[in-house]
């Protein structure tokens, strides 16, 4: 939930990006920590294995100045997608402000997508987050490979309440801003 | 420097001087580090902790859970001298640091002036975070 500091006049928002793994959560991360102006935002942390797997969760700050009086700042975070670390995906959605589910578009990843959005769903009703009130969008990621589903079928599968989503290539920086765009102005919408 | 962050990993207060390091990624790292190994601080401590300190190759790093759920984070650079009377057998006493004064000063302002959920910011406040929001993330897709 955003947090606002009147001591300090801070308000921080969380948006976590989940999914799959190898899904493209942390290259949308490292996609907009290339791209976004390096005096907006903060180092990116990652925590990954010697195979580049994240470990624990991917980190950026970026700060959107004062606005109105209040130090606005959005902290970014993927969750490790790899199905055993589970414990560090719920923890990291504690305090969630808005999501950005990563898809996989190719078919052999359809069940492992659908496994993740079930995995979503679990780990915020344990915090007795509903997701139906909480910003959110998916983003139906590498459509540039073969063997890819049409963005139809990920919707039948993944989106049946009709969130925003969008088609992305996050290694090519596809679809990244706009995505990101969109759940953040839901969340500062939610402030108001 | 010293800080508070709550539950959810965002910083409630601060004090001390940060110098080099970057107070928000640090608290991140905080939580992360705190929240992962919270389960085994009881198990270590013989129950003497509730929480967990850590210590790192040439700074301290104390831990320790405090009121309303939030977590006091003190880090110390051992280069820096330090008298008897802020060690106890070896143990850092936190209370003696001068940055630890200054978390207490803006916990207390914190205290005082509210710490909660943001509502109603006004429809104005919206519309000029959307136009940051365009400004700041106008990758191009």
């Amino acid at each position: 939930m955003s947090m606002i500091n009147y001591a300090s006049r801070e308000i921080n928002c969380k948006i976590v990006y989940y999914g799959t793994g190898l899904g493209g959560k942390t290259t949308n991360l490292e996609h907009v920590h290339s791209r976004v102006d390096p005096e907006s935002r903060g180092k990116m942390i990652s925590l990954a294995t010697e195979t580049d797997r994240t470990l624990f969760f991917d980190f950026l700050p970026v700060d959107l100045g004062s606005i109105r009086g209040f130090k606005t700042r959005f902290h970014l975070y993927t969750v490790p997608g790899q199905v055993y670390y589970n414990a560090s995906r719920k923890l990291i959605l504690k305090g969630v402000d808005g999501i950005i589910f990563v898809a996989d578009s190719q078919a052999q990843r359809a069940e492992a997508n659908i496994e993740a959005m079930h995995n979503l769903f679990e780990n915020l009703e344990s915090y007795g987050y509903d997701l139906e009130t909480i910003p959110f969008a998916i983003q139906y990621n590498k459509r540039d490979l073969d063997n890819i589903l049409s963005v139809e079928e990920l919707r039948e599968q993944l989106n049946p309440a009709g969130v925003p989503d969008f088609e992305g290539v996050a290694i090519e920086g596809k679809g990244v801003f706009e995505t990101l765009r969109a759940v953040s102005k839901l969340v500062v919408k939610t402030l108001n | 420097m010293g800080f508070l962050f709550d539950d959810s990993g965002m910083v409630s207060a601060a004090g001390g001087n940060p110098g080099d390091l970057e107070p928000t990624s640090f608290v991140s790292l905080s939580f992360a580090q705190f929240a992962a190994a919270r389960d085994l601080a009881p198990e270590a401590t013989g129950g003497e902790l509730s929480r967990l300190a850590q210590a790192g190759g040439r700074c301290r790093f104390v831990l320790s859970s405090i009121f309303g759920g939030r977590t006091l984070a003190l880090l110390f650079d051992d280069g820096a001298e330090m008298s008897d009377d802020r060690r106890t057998r070896g143990s850092t006493r936190p209370g003696r640091y001068p940055d630890v004064k200054d978390v207490e000063k803006a916990a207390q302002a914190l205290s005082e002036a509210g710490a909660s959920r943001v509502e109603g910011l006004g429809v104005n406040w919206s519309r000029d975070a959307e136009g940051e929001i365009d400004r700041i993330f106008k990758g191009e897709d």
